[in-house]
């Protein structure tokens, strides 16, 4: 192991591997790694064992994936919290609860029944994990000190953060490219090679809409619609064109990468900060946008519109929904 | 009662251990999954055409399912060109799928984060050099752009909607499209034949592993691209109704893993050791089935291959890893033929749906195995159930039956247990 080389711990709670795929395919050359840091704990990759955490003295950043949904994430997540200088949430598991989070809609998180969730599943067989009654963030659990979101996150925020984080003031890489998508008090920092400031988010600090490259046209829209009901090839705010769209409640940084594609933001990099409630912003959003002052039209939009909670807060109901009960 | 844990097995899609409990007469093992994913709550209450966006937490291709169900739901049919841009997605997810695993496989005796002049050299055949393993990554990425731009995103598509794709591409895409189909083809035949004469064969690189029996079980897989179909491995193969698949096939709960085991419902469910209606899909399966592959230079390879290794069924680690090569290249030349700029261009890119079912299905062969969707949505096209059968349920049992054999086998040899993980994460590789 060299000793200038910072030591890095990769690891997963529950999720869809998607965001350590996204890390392994940083660069697509995961030796590349190798020149800068230790990777001294990957389970997914090098099956790094729980064992092997132990006899860690300490690590210097740990990337940490996934949703806590047992126990066992639970103290996992403790246990390199314990170990590691810094603590990164990687996408938006981590950082908000991602999809997993949805299933606190339902009563004990998912589980089939309260026993299921509430107590381990102890037999003369072998014992498993013990689920928990909600799905909780990386932040609910333990402290966090930068955010990487996304789901999974984008490539060259990933990179910024990898290098930024890692690397530090050896950096040869100056990051222009993701700098320029990047608050200017943390590409500052990028750039210039030294430790952005604790409680950074990897992405813009403005709203989606302002990066996204569709034309916005201040028209009101009528009506409401789903999106398998209408199919137009302007190039419009999909927001004015009648499509619940969350890019003005969700933190830039993708550019606008799901609107580019026709389809309307779903809001995997959370709110901004400016932003208290993601929910009540769409409320206001929409409120504001649709045209008439009719009650009996105004109660037919409403009709269309459907499951504003897992909407409103597809990626984010664990952490950011005002309402909900995070304990 | 002694207790060992294989714990983390490497490249599991879900996090996964191995539990051995042993006394002087008895050793029970325990392939567990163990983290739960709510699929069921995290649907149920959704409008019914955000499933696409949603169900690839399991894995991209259901993508593409969730959108053939939609299809079907709103009984609109995609215009050619978006059927062809959503099989131009899907060839482009096999082929990264597919290397990843290739690439997983090659590095399985080394930290691929050591420095490699420093790193176990004994433990890659002399022709894998590191400039192979940078190709495979490299060409990994070339088909994950490929997803980027067919799919607006890699592991989480979203380009697929109701009745057909949600934009046209742009003129740049077209080209690079093409550059990518032609490197991806290149390099499908120079890892074949790396794997066949450097892996595969005799005395190559899986020969530590050459011991390892899959259980022989059917298989389920499509034939003809859209016909349920189970092969018996004693010979034979028995259609099974697409639609009614949910009946055909139920899903054992059990209280040690969070995975629930798929089992044909026919047969019964009597434990995962005795039960008859095991059965396993994926790579592995679709190459048992005996079927010729879809394109020409990927039926040479798949004859390579048998000649190789025999016909088929074959049940060795070898075959797992021949009929992922097979379908790398039958996944880069389907891809030049459905993403060519001639197929992914037409004046309609979706039809717009005018009715809406209560239930629908969808099969489609992915890469890592047949998975199949089943939804109820209310009045208001609001999801009240998912049923869902993919690998994860799908090949839970063999994964069991396979996790016993290696490491019963492993105990007779005395292997410790660091050593018994690495034959069970490189033996449960494939699927």
């Amino acid at each position: 192991m060299n000793p200038k080389k910072k030591k890095v711990a990769i690891v997963s709670a529950s999720g869809c591997r998607g965001c350590e795929h996204a890390i392994l395919n940083v660069h697509h050359q995961v030796q590349s790694f190798s020149r800068w840091i230790d990777v001294v704990y990957w389970p997914y990759l090098l099956g790094s064992d729980p064992d092997e955490l132990d006899a860690l003295e300490s690590i210097d950043v740990c990337f940490f994936a996934g949703a806590v949904t047992t126990d066992a994430e639970r103290s996992m997540a403790e246990k390199l919290r314990s170990k590691s200088d810094v603590m990164v949430a990687c996408g938006a598991c981590a950082a908000f609860g991602g999809m997993p989070g949805l299933a606190n809609q339902k009563k004990n998180g998912g589980a089939a029944s309260s026993e299921d969730a509430a107590a381990p599943h102890e037999n003369d067989e072998a014992l498993l994990p013990k689920r928990e009654h909600r799905v909780s963030s990386l932040d609910q659990v333990v402290a966090v000190d930068y955010v990487i979101p996304g789901c999974q996150p984008t490539q060259s925020l990933l990179w910024a953060g990898i290098q930024a984080l890692t690397s530090g003031p050896r950096s040869q890489s100056k990051l222009s490219f993701a700098a320029a998508r990047l608050p200017s008090g943390l590409a500052q920092a990028v750039t210039a090679g030294t430790t952005p400031p604790k409680g950074s988010y990897f992405a813009g600090d403005k709203a989606v809409c302002a990066s996204c490259s569709r034309v916005k046209e201040e028209k009101k829209f009528e009506s409401a619609v789903r999106p398998y009901e209408k199919y137009e090839e302007s190039g419009r705010c999909l927001l004015e064109q009648g499509l619940v769209c969350l890019g003005i409640s969700t933190r830039e940084g993708c550019g606008g990468l799901c609107t580019g594609v026709g389809q309307p933001c779903r809001g995997c990099f959370g709110k901004p900060e400016a932003v208290y409630d993601p929910g009540a912003k769409m409320v206001s959003a929409i409120s504001s946008t649709f045209a008439s002052e009719d009650k009996t039209e105004i109660e037919n939009m409403a009709a269309v519109l459907k499951d504003l909670t897992g909407t409103f807060y597809r990626y984010t109901l664990a952490t950011q929904c005002a309402l909900m009960d995070k304990e | 009662m002694e207790t060992i844990t294989l714990e983390p097995l490497r490249w599991q899609d879900d996090p996964s251990r191995i539990t051995v409990r042993a006394d002087d007469s008895n050793v029970d093992v325990y392939y567990q999954v163990t983290s739960p994913k709510s699929v069921e709550a995290i649907c149920c209450g959704r409008p019914v055409e955000e499933l696409p966006r949603i169900l690839p937490i399991l894995a991209p291709a259901h993508h593409l399912t969730a959108a053939l169900a939609l299809d079907r739901l709103f009984q609109v049919e995609p215009p050619e060109l978006a059927q062809n841009m959503r099989t131009a997605l899907l060839q482009a997810q096999y082929y990264a799928a597919h290397l990843r695993k290739i690439f997983f496989l090659l590095t399985s005796r080394q930290d691929p984060f050591a420095d490699f002049h420093m790193a176990r050299r004994d433990a890659l055949p002399p022709k894998v050099t590191k400039r192979v393993l940078e190709r495979i990554m490299h060409h990994a990425a070339l088909a994950q752009e490929a997803e980027d731009i067919l799919g607006g995103r890699r592991d989480h598509p979203l380009s697929a909607v109701t009745g057909g794709v949600s934009r046209y591409l742009k003129d740049g895409h077209y080209d690079r499209l093409a550059e990518i189909g032609d490197a991806l083809l290149t390099f499908a035949q120079e890892l074949a034949e790396l794997m066949r004469t450097e892996i595969i064969a005799d005395g190559g690189m899986l020969a530590p592993w050459a011991d390892i029996e899959i259980p022989a079980l059917p298989g389920l897989y499509l034939a003809s691209g859209d016909q349920p179909t189970l092969s018996d491995p004693k010979g034979g193969a028995q259609q099974l109704n697409g639609e009614q698949l949910g009946d055909t096939i139920a899903l054992q709960e059990e209280k040690w893993t969070y995975q629930p085991f798929a089992y044909l419902q026919s047969k019964g469910w009597q434990g995962f050791e005795q039960s008859q209606g095991i059965f396993h899909v994926g790579p592995l399966a679709r190459f048992n089935s005996g079927q010729e592959a879809a394109t020409p230079m990927a039926e040479e390879e798949r004859q390579r291959i048998i000649e190789c290794l025999g016909a088929p069924p074959s049940f060795k680690l070898s075959a797992a890893f021949g009929a992922m090569v097979v379908e790398v290249v039958q996944a880069a030349e389907l891809l030049q033929i459905h993403g060519s700029k001639e197929s992914l261009t037409g004046p309609v890119l979706r039809n717009i749906p005018k009715s809406r079912g209560t239930s629908t299905w969808a099969a489609l062969e992915a890469p890592q195995g047949l998975m199949w969707h089943q939804y109820e949505v209310d009045d208001d096209g609001i999801v009240q159930s998912v049923r869902i059968i993919d690998a994860h349920c799908a090949n839970n049992g063999m994964k069991c039956l396979l996790a016993k054999q290696l490491v019963t086998a492993a105990m007779e040899r005395k292997l410790t247990p660091a050593a018994m993980k690495e034959r069970a994460s490189v033996a449960l590789l494939p699927f």
